[in-house]
């Protein structure tokens, strides 16, 4: 993960938020079949929320770690799998 | 449930015991095949033409008969039943030993009156003349391309397919003189002698080739090719070859692999099919080329068939989508509550066939122009399309509505219902305002819905997503599907 990286949101996600949580909603399809809905944790909303075009990883992760009780280590661990699962489902781009 | 797993299931449900017989791919041979035909479908980018949606791929120009029959003009004559070949392919019935009357549609014609008045009232534009071979009934061909021909004139298009093995000078003469505009040629009926084709260049306006694509025929017809092109003939098509309960061990004997769609495909065919397009113009065969695919058929030719008769059967409120079913919209539910939907709809001043209420009280059926006039929020919208079906005759007791052809004969048409489902949200019945009335794409409709179903707490996104599956499934009824589908 290059700390100095910018990532942008997939304009065809709509965003609904539900209990405090996020629900990602693709209007693209990612197949023919399936219809996805993805939810996503508190730091991972978080993250979501603060990936907007023109932060670095590098000022996201800052943001979380300051507001967020848990290690750099783990923060890193959270904002790599979550942004690999967001990468693979085609909702950031860049 | 998905799309996929419901093919798979109307398929199952189609072919009954006979399922289990047959060779289906895996889920990783599906994978494979896909890809397969992708690198194929890749290869011939840019140098095909794709038409009808994207459903026909051809090289050149396509038969007048061919666009004939993407329009939805086409009426397909079984003039006959026997035959002089025994393909391994037909997928008809070659045990039968009487001759059979003349049918189009499942209805049969008897006389050339009857079929004329039916040709005229459903508005065709084109008619070729199957069988069997029906060069057998060849006095009777003769009878029924004069007459369409002496009411039609030069309204009409006129072919017949043949295998050419009854084929003579003579018999081209009297076919030209009756007013065959074209003929096609089965030539793997007949040992890919092109001797007939030749003799048909000379004759008639238009003399096709028009073979099923058959695996272990590749090289056969890589070597016609060359031929055809020097012979005359105008066109070739080939088309996929498609399992019926009559040839489908012939095709398991020769392990061809099935593909679930609704007239049971067979894979390899396919293939075989964008091979030779694919040799033919890497050897640059100016012979314009039309591969006729079994989704085409399902899709383009009942298309056609469903816009032919739906306007004879669809009440005035209801409505043909642009694949040729007719929807019905209405609001059920409590006498009380449609009484209040019709007091809206008169003091709105709709008109009084643009909506109805049953018997019952207890649903209103309109036209989707008043959609707009209706509180959602307060009520569900009941979405139903039926497809329209001729029938010689109806069973006892079943609603089908008489077609007068003339004062002696009559046909009948009945509306089969397909599917019959609630949308209940506000969100859900815009986007399907939205995306099937005011043709929205789908894109925004989606995003549409997403951004304003009414979302209280997760629970609701389960019904959410329902609601969004139906969307899309209704999508079958109302547009037509572009492109060759997934194979599996």
């Amino acid at each position: 993960m290059q700390d100095s990286k910018i990532l942008r949101k997939n304009r065809d996600m709509v965003t609904r938020t539900i209990d405090k949580e996020t629900i990602l909603l693709p209007i693209y399809r990612i197949s023919d079949d399936i219809d996805c809905i993805y939810s996503l944790n508190k730091p991972a909303s978080r993250i979501w929320e603060l990936i907007d075009g023109k932060r670095t990883l590098f000022e996201i992760k800052k943001n979380v770690l300051r507001e967020f009780d848990a290690t750099a280590k783990e923060v890193d661990k959270e904002m790599a799998g979550l942004l690999k699962d967001l990468k693979e489902v085609k909702a950031i781009l860049g | 449930m998905q799309n996929k797993e419901l093919n798979i299931m109307q398929v199952r449900r189609q072919i009954g015991w006979i399922y289990p017989e047959l060779k289906w791919l895996t889920e990783e041979e599906s994978a494979e095949a896909n890809e397969k035909r992708q690198r194929l479908l890749q290869s011939l980018s840019h140098k095909v033409t794709y038409s009808f949606a994207e459903n026909k791929i051809h090289t050149g120009k396509l038969s007048p008969g061919c666009l004939i029959c993407g329009a939805g003009y086409w009426s397909c004559m079984f003039i006959n039943g026997l035959c002089t070949a025994h393909c391994f392919f037909c997928p008809q019935d070659r045990k039968m030993k009487e001759e059979r009357l003349p049918e189009e549609d499942g209805i049969v014609f008897e006389n050339t009156q009857d079929y004329a008045d039916y040709l005229e009232k459903f508005n065709f534009k084109g008619v070729g003349f199957s069988g069997g071979e029906p060069l057998l009934v060849f006095d009777k061909l003769l009878e029924y391309l004069g007459k369409i021909r002496e009411r039609f004139g030069d309204k009409i298009y006129l072919w017949i397919y043949t295998n050419g093995s009854l084929v003579n000078e003579d018999k081209l003469k009297r076919l030209k003189k009756a007013g065959l505009n074209e003929i096609r040629f089965d030539i793997s009926a007949n040992n890919y002698d092109l001797h007939p084709v030749e003799l048909a260049a000379k004759a008639i306006d238009t003399a096709t080739v028009e073979i099923p694509a058959i695996p272990k025929d590749y090289e056969i017809v890589k070597k016609c090719l060359v031929k055809l092109e020097k012979s005359g003939v105008k066109h070739l098509h080939i088309h996929q070859l498609n399992a019926t309960e009559y040839n489908y061990k012939n095709f398991s004997e020769r392990s061809y692999t099935f593909i679930h769609s609704p007239s049971i495909p067979v894979f390899e065919s396919e293939i075989t099919a964008l091979k030779l397009i694919s040799w033919a113009i890497g050897n640059r065969i100016s012979l314009p080329i039309n591969y006729c695919s079994s989704v085409y058929k399902n899709r383009l030719q009942d298309k056609g068939k469903r816009e032919r008769c739906a306007p004879f059967v669809r009440d005035e409120f209801e409505e043909i989508t642009r694949s040729g079913y007719i929807r019905s919209l209405a609001v059920s539910g409590r006498p009380e509550n449609i009484k209040k939907v019709a007091r809206i709809l008169q003091e709105r001043s709709c008109q009084d066939n643009l909506w109805q209420i049953d018997d019952t009280k207890t649903k209103v059926s309109f036209h989707s122009g008043l959609l707009k006039y209706i509180d959602f929020s307060k009520n569900n919208l009941t979405v139903s399309y039926f497809c329209p079906q001729l029938i010689s005759a109806p069973n006892p007791g079943e609603a089908a509505k008489e077609i007068s052809l003339n004062p002696r004969r009559k046909i009948f048409l009945r509306k089969e219902l397909l599917i019959c489902q609630r949308l209940t949200s506000a969100a859900a019945i815009e986007s399907f305002r939205k995306l099937f009335i005011e043709n929205m794409r789908e894109k925004e409709a989606r995003s549409y819905f997403y951004r304003n179903y009414e979302l209280k707490n997760r629970q609701g996104l389960e019904s959410l997503k329902k609601e969004m599956e139906l969307l899309m499934v209704f999508k079958t009824w109302e547009h037509l599907e572009r492109g060759l589908p997934e194979i599996y």
